[in-house]
């Protein structure tokens, strides 16, 4: 975090002169910092003593708008403040040349600055707007909106917190959010996949920059392939969003924003970790995020020998993971260009790449699995966006995607051939929208989606095409505002209708309600907001191609298959006020009923095919608390879920059953605390310790036998320091602190404890 | 440490539900005569779940986790799929976890055990003239030889592609391919030498055989009803002496397999119910007219076999894997005597 000083602005601009001219003037302003400071060290006394004026103007670094209502004091004379006014200008006088500024502001992270002035002096100070979770704006939505004003459930992690996360994969992001679960198959290499309000992998859309990304192969994504460094935010919005985004948004969608430039940098880093963890990034930024690009390359591998406890009644054997190592190496350019005014051009290529070994369930101490499995995934995203007027906004997304997977099992082999299967994914998509804004405070928002899917490989039937349409509109109608104590009462009716090749149509309705309260005070709790949420909508999956053509070992897909439907409902109410710090409070009830689940069951001797056979009803409860102290420096955060997802097929011999492996109860807890400095050393120190305890799944369709709940302790410790225009990190991670020995899925042991170093440098 | 530090928490904020408690283990099996073992595959992939039942057939009681209340709670291993009887021991094969496990009958504890780490085994027959043990290795494509009283390794015989079910007569061990359907052959091996005689070529899916008592090899074909074009089950009648086909039986419906031979002139196999799960109806086949009663007892079972004593045919059904079976006991006129619960995936049935 660079705070601006006028006299020695490091950032400076020089538009136009070169790269070669700015790390001149970089080189330049470095050593007049060092002789600066060494003046200042060993001269401190032959400045003269007398009082001057400080003139400075305070802006919000995002927009570079001026901030009113800054404090602003001195070391000196703490009681002689001074506020910004409504040009953010402050005037204060110092008595010595070195002092320390210290300025706050409740909306703001307060920062303490130490100044050597040598005569008047205009200081211009951006303050960066506090992390306030209800504040974000959320894409996820075809009508961007900030989060207190959705009619859903919504948890924003913008990049500060995933940068506080372990580990390095989206999978470590999202799994301490309420409502979520991650099914992790043990270690780097297994497969890890989200579910949300108790529903299954396939019933969570995944979108990457507003995009579907979910595989119609399988509707699984392997979060543990997505690499948190290449993100810069995730936005989960929970409950059915089928009237937004058609297909497979049934318990909610996770859409993961990419990062954009945002300065002008080279960075570089290298992580060492336990069971032969390595990984080593480098990351070029130019321009900024509306005019500029980003390139990056990594490369994460892993032995994953960890060793695990493998128990068999009393009696406990020590092993150590086989075949369980990974090597993944990924890549993305992402840019964006001004066309016109208003208009821009926004740009993405992603790579991935991964082989890795499947270890397979252990279920004996002398399980060795030899499998093996090859991921590719190629991304092209262009995005065309022009607002030319206030009034009204176009978009045309347009997206081409490649996937590739080969699993081979020399040990499996059927028919007299090892199984050796793969398959291949083209994905075209075009999204056209445009979004308008009615009166005062109502939009409307019209797009089409258009898909194309190409499928090939060796366990499906052969020259399968899907395209899929649909049509749909979202608006958001204010009904009341400013009236009595109410602020706002908004109604958010959505529509949309789907038409996918080989199955019947599918409209998917919504509408979603929202009332907020206007803030008010009451003793000694102030700023109070409440708001109440309720959304209503009927949601479906389009059965995946290996549920309709598979025709590999074991199983054949069924081309019959209707998709899965369902309505969903949920209310909640969010609060936030001020007191000792900021609270924030989010509480959510949730519906969904389900009807013709897929299932796979027995066809003839030794195969399955799927088939539309249960019913699901899956209800609970989150809460996620969030309290932030000291302008952020300490913040607490706190979720509970509880969730009830049963089969409720009539006649079925396990009807009232909770599903397997959906815990009923997860709560996590994580202890965050970030202190910048404006220390020519050191500028930021950040700790974060996460508590999670998650409850008993069961392994059985009849909840005879389960898994025992587990608790996991992580701990992360991150500080920054700068050396002139260099910038160095280190993250030490230390993961499952207290050696749990679990497993979340049975026969899938999770790694004891394990640590991790990272050291980066930013120029 | 940890956990009572986020147990306060946990109290203070919500007070999370604990774990149910694990059930107790229960009180050692006495060894009974006159029994009916049941082995139990378990959850899949689950590494404890193969399980040990017991039925006193005199006293009309059921033992559950036989092997775990006589051994400490250790468990048998992942998904139990053969179980044999001989000479006072359980044999007890576990093909997800890759052993074979040793039990003594009399009180159940355990004798001996070995793993074949990726040798996938997956149905055992006891030659007891030779001190054997044959073990078709269903993914590798053959035959693994062990010795009776070590459980080692002698020899490897390579056969048909994904070998279930085997028959011994005289000195020929007749193993069945299946293929899944795909393979059509049966491999006759000499057991004195353990090398390959001939293959002989039957119909889709060889899964399981029997002899009869007249000396004569019954083996059931399954069908390949995804096969082009889709075939329906076939039960073959071979003469060991000769190792010629005397005669076929064909199935206008897919086999599940279990056959059995009977001692009330009838041979006794599995059909398959239409869309459910794995299992069928038992039909009927006479020996001596080849004339078949299908539906003779009508549900899905999984597992089939005939109490010489008592003249009576065991079938067990699965349900749906998810919950503990049945076993249902019924005459040799098809009438139902007396259903039992075992555990989850009864898969095999042994007499003592």
């Amino acid at each position: 975090m660079y705070y601006q000083i006028s006299w020695l602005d490091p950032s400076f601009h020089f538009e136009g002169w070169g790269f070669l001219l700015q790390t001149m003037i970089r080189v330049i302003n470095t050593v007049i910092h060092i002789i600066t400071a060494l003046l200042i060290f060993f001269s401190d006394d032959v400045y003269c003593q007398s009082s001057q004026s400080v003139t400075g103007f305070i802006t919000d670094k995002e927009t570079g708008l001026p901030v009113a209502g800054a404090l602003v004091t001195t070391s000196e004379y703490p009681n002689d403040d001074a506020r910004s006014d409504s040009t953010g200008q402050f005037l204060i006088y110092a008595e010595h040349h070195s002092f320390i500024l210290v300025v706050s502001h409740p909306e703001y992270i307060g920062l303490s600055l130490r100044f050597d002035v040598l005569s008047d002096t205009l200081l211009l100070i951006p303050l960066e707007r506090q992390f306030i979770l209800k504040e974000i704006t959320v894409t996820a939505l075809r009508l961007p909106q900030v989060t207190s004003m959705i009619p859903s459930s919504v948890t924003v992690i913008p990049r500060e917190r995933i940068e506080q996360s372990n580990y390095s994969s989206l999978a470590n992001v999202v799994a301490p959010l309420a409502g979520v679960f991650v099914k992790d198959y043990g270690s780097m290499s297994g497969l890890k996949t989200i579910s949300q309000r108790g529903l299954g992998t396939e019933h969570t859309l995944i979108l990457l920059n507003g995009m579907r990304v979910s595989s119609q192969q399988n509707g699984l994504i392997d979060l543990g392939l997505l690499p948190s460094d290449q993100i810069e935010s995730v936005e989960v919005v929970r409950g059915g969003q089928s009237a937004s985004y058609g297909a497979d948004a049934v318990a909610g969608v996770i859409n993961i924003i990419t990062r954009a430039p945002s300065h002008q940098y080279v960075s570089a880093s290298n992580s060492l970790g336990s069971f032969g963890y390595r990984r080593f990034q480098v990351v070029g930024d130019i321009g900024s995020d509306k005019n500029g690009a980003r390139v990056s390359y990594g490369e994460e591998r892993s032995a994953e020998d960890f060793p695990f406890h493998f128990h068999n009644g009393s009696f406990v054997s020590d092993l150590s993971r086989i075949n369980a190592d990974v090597i993944a190496r990924f890549g993305s350019l992402q840019g964006s260009v001004p066309i016109a005014e208003h208009t821009h051009v926004d740009g993405l290529i992603w790579l991935y790449g991964s082989e890795r070994g499947v270890g397979g369930p252990v279920l004996s101490p002398f399980s060795a699995s030899l499998a093996r499995e090859t991921d590719r995934e190629h991304l092209l995203q262009m995005v065309f966006s022009s607002e030319p007027s206030e009034t009204f906004r176009f978009s045309f997304h347009s997206q081409a995607r490649y996937s590739f997977q080969r699993y081979r099992d020399p040990d499996l082999n059927i028919a007299g051939v090892a199984l050796d299967t793969e398959f291949k994914n083209v994905d075209f998509q075009l999204e056209p929208q445009a979004e308008f804004t009615i009166g005062n405070s109502s939009r409307l928002a019209v797009g089409v989606e258009i898909g194309r899917t190409i499928a090939e490989g060796s366990s499906i039937r052969s020259d399968i095409k899907r395209t899929q349409t649909g049509v749909f509109t979202v608006g958001e109608i204010a009904m009341l505002e400013g009236s009595g104590i109410i602020s706002r009462l908004v109604a958010f009716p959505a529509f949309r209708y789907d038409a996918i090749a080989s199955m019947p149509g599918s409209w998917s309705p919504q509408i979603g309600m929202l009332l907020s309260f206007n803030e008010f005070n009451t003793g000694y709790v102030e700023k109070m907001k409440i708001g109440i949420r309720a959304s209503l909508s009927r949601n479906f999956r389009a059965p995946t191609f290996n549920e309709l053509y598979y025709t590999g070992g074991g199983g054949y897909g069924n081309p019959s298959l209707k998709p899965e439907r369902s309505i969903s409902f949920d209310a909640g109410v969010d609060l936030s006020f001020s007191m000792l710090g900021e609270h924030s409070l989010q509480t959510s009830y949730f519906l969904i009923n389900m009807a013709d689940r897929i299932v796979w069951v027995a066809a003839a001797a030794g195969s399955v095919t799927p088939k539309n056979l249960h019913n699901i009803r899956s209800e609970g409860m989150e809460a996620s608390y969030r309290w932030s102290l000291f302008a952020n420096v300490l913040s607490v955060e706190a979720n509970y879920t509880l969730v009830e997802s049963k089969n409720t097929s009539p006649g079925d011999p396990n009807e009232k059953k909770q599903l397997i492996y959906i815990p009923q109860e997860i709560l996590n807890l994580s202890l965050v605390t970030t202190k910048h400095f404006e220390s020519s050393i050191i500028q930021q120190i950040s700790g974060t310790v996460t508590q999670s305890f998650t409850g008993y799944r069961y392994m059985s369709e009849d909840n005879a036998v389960f898994l025992p709940s587990y608790h996991i302790t992580d701990v992360g410790l991150r500080a920054k320091v700068t050396i002139g225009e260099f910038a160095m990190f280190t993250k030490l991670e230390a993961n499952n602190l207290f050696n749990e020995d679990y497993q979340v899925i049975i026969g899938y042991p999770m790694p004891l404890r394990s640590y991790r170093f990272t050291i980066g440098v930013e120029y | 440490m940890k956990k009572i530090i986020f147990g306060v928490l946990l109290v203070s904020l919500i007070g999370c539900k604990e774990d149910p408690p694990f059930p107790a283990l229960n009180p050692p099996t006495p060894s009974i005569v006159n029994a009916a073992y049941v082995l139990n595959e378990g959850n899949f992939g689950d590494p404890a779940g193969a399980r040990l039942s017991l039925y006193d057939i005199d006293r009309d009681t059921v033992y559950k986790d036989v092997y775990e209340s006589a051994n400490s709670g250790q468990h048998l291993g992942s998904t139990g799929d053969d179980l044999k009887l001989y000479n006072g021991k359980a044999y007890v094969l576990m093909s997800g976890s890759e052993n074979i496990v040793v039990i003594n009958l009399s009180d159940h504890s355990l004798v001996r055990s070995a793993t074949y780490g990726g040798d996938a085994p997956h149905d055992m027959l006891i030659d007891s003239v030779r001190n054997k043990i044959y073990v078709t290795r269903l993914y590798k494509n053959s035959v693994l030889v062990l010795d009776l009283s070590t459980l080692t390794i002698m020899d490897s015989i390579g056969v048909g592609t994904n070998p279930q079910g085997m028959a011994l007569s005289g000195n020929k061990l007749f193993v069945c391919n299946s293929g899944y359907g795909s393979d059509r052959t049966v491999t006759v091996i000499d057991a004195d030498a353990d090398t390959v005689k001939r293959t002989l070529t039957l119909a889709d899916g060889p899964t399981s055989a029997s002899i009869t008592a007249d000396g004569k090899l019954w083996v059931a074909c399954t069908g390949n009803s995804f096969g082009t074009p889709a075939t329906f089950g076939k039960v073959f009648i071979i003469n060991p002496q000769t190792e010629s086909i005397e005669d076929s039986i064909s199935f206008l419906e897919n086999i599940w397999g279990s056959i059995t031979a009977a001692t009330d002139g009838f041979v006794y196999l599995i059909g398959v119910t239409p869309s459910s799960f794995y299992g069928g109806p038992v039909h009927r086949i006479n020996i001596a007219s080849k004339t078949v009663t299908s539906n003779f007892i009508t549900g899905t079972f999984y597992a089939l076999a005939y109490h010489t004593v008592s003249e009576r045919i065991y079938a067990a059904d699965a349900m749906d894997f998810s919950s503990d079976g049945v076993v249902r006991i019924y005459t040799n006129a098809g009438v139902l005597v007396k259903t039992f619960h075992a555990q989850k995936g009864p898969g095999v049935i042994a007499f003592r």
